[in-house]
């Protein structure tokens, strides 16, 4: 299962870019840096599969405040919590109406997140370790740089919305046939809001 | 030394003995039949469960399972509870894996899963023949041309739930399926709660919680 907790790391390493990537953006627009702070929004997710007659739709919202905490919260159709905070990853599933923490996540693995995330925070959207980025317009596409990456992600494509520095959309594209794909909406973002500690240590 | 080559001789003559297998059934009319086949749908579907897993060794997690049943064709994908894809496969008449990451592309994964989805959502095949355990419970008994057995056993509660016990052809118990919280809707006994205990040397547990249950298009007359 130690690969399954990868694979989750990794979608967590590609949402988590959306604050950073905002700023970037932002910076890349209008020609000026917005100080990131603190990101929350609300997010729809669809799950395609080639096997799927209809997609799985969740509903959510996240929760980002540097340097490096982050939650990551499923309030439908199940109720679950991924919890980031200072190097240390939870992650708890609502199961007999309590949240229950799933043991045996791979702790050193959010190294690799943690350091991705910093290195948005510090405005470097451009090619990295794990990625080769370009942009088109409205588009930008994630290319990763490695095989053994590519095999889980195939490519990611985010979506900027109207307003400069807002993204309205990633996707996540698992197979060369984009036949599966993970989509997330954003809606409803708030930037520098105050946000508590305590949500990111407690589910 | 002789009775040591004795108790050698005997050991496996023993060993048969301490396999149960099925338990026997006084067979009666199929009256029954009914409430079996009703435990399994009918049509086009689409489930979404919760499944939390448990391996022999302690180890285990929660993923989402997705299965699309139409016919004798199952299809069934894996993802992490965030909605990465773990693994993809279709059986119709030949398995086909469409993906599927470490530790889930090891060989006989996908034909145990698939063993495993059959087993809940398709009937065996061919007829039964029903009757009463010793212990009076109805049982509809399919006997496969492979030998295998799958006994059905329709609860007596209130939400009408039921058990699937199978056996293989050398007569060992393969898995046992208790389904819970159970609800009618036009004539399938649907579970929200589905355990899978897998007996043998692999054995785990499934714990299946039922997110979504679609029929995408009615069976065909």
């Amino acid at each position: 299962m130690r690969f399954c907790f990868s694979l989750v790391l990794c979608l967590f390493l590609t949402v988590a870019h959306f604050s950073p990537i905002r700023q970037a953006l932002a910076g890349e627009n209008n020609h000026t840096r917005i100080s990131i702070h603190s990101v929350q929004a609300d997010f729809t997710q669809e799950k395609h599969l080639q096997i799927l007659a209809r997609p799985l739709i969740s509903q959510g919202r996240f929760l980002f405040k540097s340097p490096d905490s982050l939650r990551w919260e499923y309030t439908s159709p199940f109720h679950s919590v991924l919890l980031m905070n200072k190097g240390r990853v939870r992650k708890f599933i609502r199961k007999n109406g309590q949240l229950i923490e799933e043991k045996g996540m791979q702790l050193n693995a959010m190294q690799v997140v943690m350091t991705e995330i910093s290195g948005w925070l510090d405005g470097q959207f451009s090619d990295n370790a794990v990625f080769d980025v370009k942009r088109d317009g409205s588009a930008v596409a994630l290319t990763p740089k490695k095989k053994d990456m590519a095999t889980i992600i195939n490519a990611i494509e985010l979506r900027l919305a109207d307003r400069a520095g807002l993204l309205q959309s990633v996707t996540i594209f698992e197979d060369p046939q984009k036949k599966s794909f993970t989509r997330m909406i954003f809606s409803h973002a708030l930037v520098n809001q105050p946000i508590s500690d305590n949500l990111f240590t407690t589910p | 030394m002789i009775s040591r080559l004795f108790l050698l001789a005997l050991l496996p003559a023993l060993c048969s003995c301490s396999i149960p297998g099925p338990p026997r059934m006084a067979v009666g009319s199929c009256v029954d039949l009914a409430d079996c086949e009703s435990i399994y749908p009918q049509g086009h579907w689409q489930f979404v469960h919760l499944i939390e897993f448990q391996l022999p060794n302690g180890t285990g997690g929660t993923v989402i399972g997705i299965t699309v049943i139409e016919g004798n064709a199952v299809q069934c994908a894996l993802t992490t509870t965030e909605g990465m894809t773990l693994f993809e496969a279709e059986d119709g008449d030949t398995l086909k894996i469409l993906q599927a990451v470490p530790p889930f592309d090891k060989p006989g994964f996908a034909e145990g899963l698939m063993a495993d989805v059959r087993a809940i959502f398709l009937q065996p095949p061919g007829a039964p023949v029903c009757g009463a355990l010793a212990d009076e419970r109805r049982t509809c008994r399919f006997r496969q041309q492979d030998g295998k057995l799958t006994d059905i056993l329709p609860e007596p509660d209130a939400r009408k739930c039921f058990r699937i016990i199978t056996w293989s052809a050398d007569h060992r118990q393969t898995r046992i399926i208790t389904a819970k919280d159970c609800r009618q809707q036009d004539g399938y006994r649907q579970a929200r709660s589905l355990t899978l205990n897998s007996s043998g040397i692999k054995n785990y547990t499934l714990k299946m919680s039922l997110i979504n249950a679609e029929q995408l298009s009615p069976p065909r007359e």
